[in-house]
């Protein structure tokens, strides 16, 4: 039956491997996805970031076609991620935020049953990363630890070897242990198989170790998608003094954010466009500039 | 809980109390708790203004008081007793002083007005007003005590008549001892509460029933929350079928389904099968051998009707696990919307609806040999057991419109559904007292078959709504 399965999955192509565009979705008359378009290029590793209650889950839900969205596309690889085939659901793994499925089996009766579906179920990195981890195959899922649960539903995920790999939230319940070495695992993944990777966060410092590409989420609206280094580069805060300040009537070119400084004057954040000269204030006597480390300007671009 | 819900300090003691009402449960469970009370106790007003007065009148009077208060205690207000656990645990204060004053306010509600309302419809005041005692203690019972406990509480109604040949007479001194015992049950079980912040590490076999299921008997009404992750020690039972994949996989499509979505769709090992049958087999023996009080046994037939009406509430259980599953954004049904090798979304979802409906099937196979059970123990006439199965056909239809809707994304606890259901569940509960209080059949045989007719096409006929919503559905295992 793998046999005939394997045959049936197609060549790889050129479609994007994740795409929504206009994505829409509400819960009892609560906007939570407000128009979201976003598309994951291939071999990227997007994280993406947002507040609690922000959408993250739903989003991914949505590109999964695990929920239908109110109004919007989401494709896999160009098919529409409602109707998705066996050869496309073969390339692709999800680790949902609390893993909770067939809790009634045992570590290794799940991990058997799910790769039989899986041709290219790696039975070898299933054993030695179980070893690894000092995950029990003959303990029941119920008795493991939110952390233990989270384990094993990565190395559930990542046996099929697939090409998209979908995370939500896979730190949450893991020790600092426990989340270097799935950042590490992810990075080799991209790295050495160019695997496609999109996992939600809201740890910054996870997010640097391993993304290559950003999207910031916040109230179900898409503020920010763009590559890491290239945002780190492209952000200032402004320290405008009092005298400055008085003169300023507009909005600065790339404004996100603007509040008083403790100090007097105001505290201007700008992120330029890509290839967008910096403002014009920027040369004003007076006007400091610094760049702001990522975790500031999410909270910048939230506030 | 919702702690951050419950009012400063500085309000008054009965807006703090109402306000710890209002949080220690939903507001859906406590419409429909409300809805219970408030119809038990009109009912017993109606009975009361018009039943002339005889014997046991007041008796019967008193009877429907006790299960309003066990209803709304059991169900609802028990829970704030949890909530005073959790605000003590917290060292709250506030809290605990607003649960003191709630547990005082319902126990003057719900014992100070139906015993006035009893006594004004000449009831002996001494009778009222300890009818609703006892109803408050009984909930109280019930929703603290381990689910052994919990059961023989339930028999005792039953079985003290039935002992009472045996018993010398039960006078008021025995009475108070029964009652202090009671209490003192009760104080036990609460302090055990106490002292395990956590429920879930208490042995099931004596975790409290108002936590028993996940999230607690509120979990009943409200959908969302029994779409919780399942407690841990739920799977241990092996009465529970929680199925081993062994044999399924993508070469047989059916039994993966089955082995993903478990609880009623799911299947046990042969050996599994036999102590369970084995269990309900020497049940039923026990039910038809223990000897009871002369040419009426009371207990056997309440026994044979809770287990009938227990094989006929299988269509229903089965809904309900479908609807939850499909609340639970990390459990099966993801897994199954992802996994490969149940073929193109058609497929899949005809494979789907194909398992459902066999499970159904012998869930109600089940229920018609209870019936012919029940129907030979019960040495009842043919047009009885026509009846009978012709309430089977009327309950099969609903419960398949159940598992549809379920399985289309329609909410089943809802009032729309209830609605839908209620001349389903008059017809059946009329149907069994008429055939265990032997009422001829024959003399409206016609309106009978009617009845029951009407009511299958019906439900069946209804059916095709959630049948063509779910065929449109993009795949079977959509989340809400």
């Amino acid at each position: 039956m793998n046999a005939m399965l394997e045959r049936a999955l197609p060549t790889l192509d050129s479609a994007v491997p994740l795409a929504v565009d206009g994505l829409i979705k509400q819960y009892d008359h609560r906007s939570v996805l407000r128009g979201v378009s976003l598309d994951v290029e291939p071999g990227t590793v997007l994280g993406l970031i947002g507040r609690n209650g922000a959408g993250k889950s739903t989003l991914i839900r949505a590109m999964l076609g695990l929920i239908e969205p109110d109004a919007g596309d989401a494709t896999v690889w160009g098919t529409p991620a409602l109707c998705l085939t066996d050869a496309i659901k073969q390339r692709l793994a999800y680790v949902p935020q609390q893993p909770e499925a067939m809790a009634w089996l045992k570590v290794g009766e799940m991990l058997d049953f799910v790769g039989r579906f899986y041709p290219r179920w790696d039975g070898v990195y299933v054993d030695a990363t179980l070893e690894r981890w000092q995950l029990p195959r003959n303990r029941p899922l119920a008795k493991l630890s939110p952390g233990e649960r989270q384990r094993v539903a990565i190395v559930r995920a990542l046996a099929p070897q697939p090409e998209l790999l979908v995370l939500d939230e896979p730190a949450s319940a893991l020790d600092p242990v426990g989340r270097r070495e799935l950042l590490r695992e992810i990075a080799s993944r991209a790295g050495e198989s160019g695997t496609t990777v999109l996992f939600s966060t809201h740890i910054v410092s996870d997010l640097e170790r391993v993304a290559s590409h950003v999207a910031f989420l916040h109230e179900g609206r898409l503020l920010l998608h763009s590559e890491l280094d290239s945002l780190k580069e492209r952000n200032l805060r402004l320290h405008v003094p009092e005298a400055v300040a008085a003169q300023l009537r507009e909005t600065v070119p790339g404004e996100v954010s603007r509040r008083p400084h403790t100090y007097g004057g105001l505290s201007i954040t700008v992120l330029r466009g890509e290839g967008a000269p910096w403002p014009d204030l920027l040369q004003v006597p007076g006007v400091r500039a610094e760049a702001l480390p990522l975790e500031d300007l999410f909270i910048e671009v939230s506030a | 809980m919702n702690a951050a819900a419950m009012p400063a300090p500085r309000q008054g003691g009965l807006a703090a109390a109402l306000a710890a009402m209002r949080v220690s449960t939903t507001r859906r469970h406590r419409g429909w708790m409300l809805a219970v009370y408030v119809t038990l106790l009109v009912a017993a007003c109606l009975l009361g203004l018009f039943i002339p007065g005889e014997d046991s009148r007041a008796d019967g009077l008193a009877f429907f008081v006790v299960i309003a208060n066990f209803s709304v205690w059991a169900g609802w207000l028990a829970r704030l007793l949890l909530l005073q656990s959790q605000a003590t645990s917290l060292q709250a204060p506030g809290i605990a002083a607003a649960v003191r004053h709630a547990l005082a306010l319902a126990v003057a509600v719900t014992v100070v007005i139906p015993g006035i309302v009893l006594s004004a419809l000449g009831v002996p005041a001494p009778t009222a007003f300890g009818a609703s005692a006892l109803g408050v203690l009984g909930g109280l019972l019930f929703a603290l005590m381990p689910w052994p406990g919990a059961i023989a509480l339930l028999t005792v109604p039953a079985a003290v008549p039935s002992l009472s040949p045996y018993l010398p007479p039960i006078a008021f001194p025995y009475k108070a001892a029964a009652v202090a015992v009671g209490v003192l049950v009760l104080v036990a079980c609460w302090r055990s509460v106490l002292r395990s912040p956590d429920p879930s590490a208490i042995p099931a076999w004596r975790r409290p029933v108002m936590l028993q299921a996940p999230g607690g008997m509120v979990a009943w009404t409200d959908p969302q929350i029994a779409a919780t992750a399942d407690a841990p020690r739920v799977h241990e039972g092996w009465l529970a079928a929680m199925p081993r994949p062994g044999h399924a996989g993508p070469h047989r499509p059916g039994a993966a389904l089955d082995a993903l979505l478990a609880g009623p769709m799911g299947y046990v090992a042969p050996r599994v099968a036999a102590r369970q049958w084995g269990l309900v087999a020497l049940a039923v023996v026990a039910v038809l051998t223990i000897p009871f009080r002369g040419d009426t046994p009371l207990v056997r037939d309440a026994l044979l009707i809770g287990g009938a009406v227990g094989l006929l509430a299988g269509g229903w259980t089965l809904a309900m696990r479908l609807e939850r599953q499909r609340r639970r954004v990390s459990g099966e049904l993801a897994e199954l919307a992802l996994l490969p090798g149940l073929g193109d979304p058609a497929t899949a979802a005809g494979r789907l609806l194909r398992r459902v409906m066999v499970r159904l099937g012998q869930l109600m196979l089940f229920a018609l040999a209870g019936l012919l059970l029940l129907a030979w123990v019960r040495d009842m006439a043919w047009s009885q057991v026509a009846l009978l199965i012709g309430m089977l056909a009327g309950v099969s239809a609903a419960s398949g419109l159940m598992c549809l809707a379920a399985l289309a994304a329609r909410n089943l606890a809802s009032w729309r559904m209830f609605l839908v259901m209620l001349p389903l569940l008059v017809a059946s509960t009329v149907t069994l007292m008429v055939t265990m209080i032997r009422i001829p059949v024959e003399p409206h045989a016609f309106v009978w078959a009617t009845v029951w007719t009407v009511l299958t096409i019906g439900y069946s006929v209804a059916a095709c709504v959630p049948l063509r919503r779910f065929r449109a559905r993009p795949h079977a295992f959509l989340l809400d």
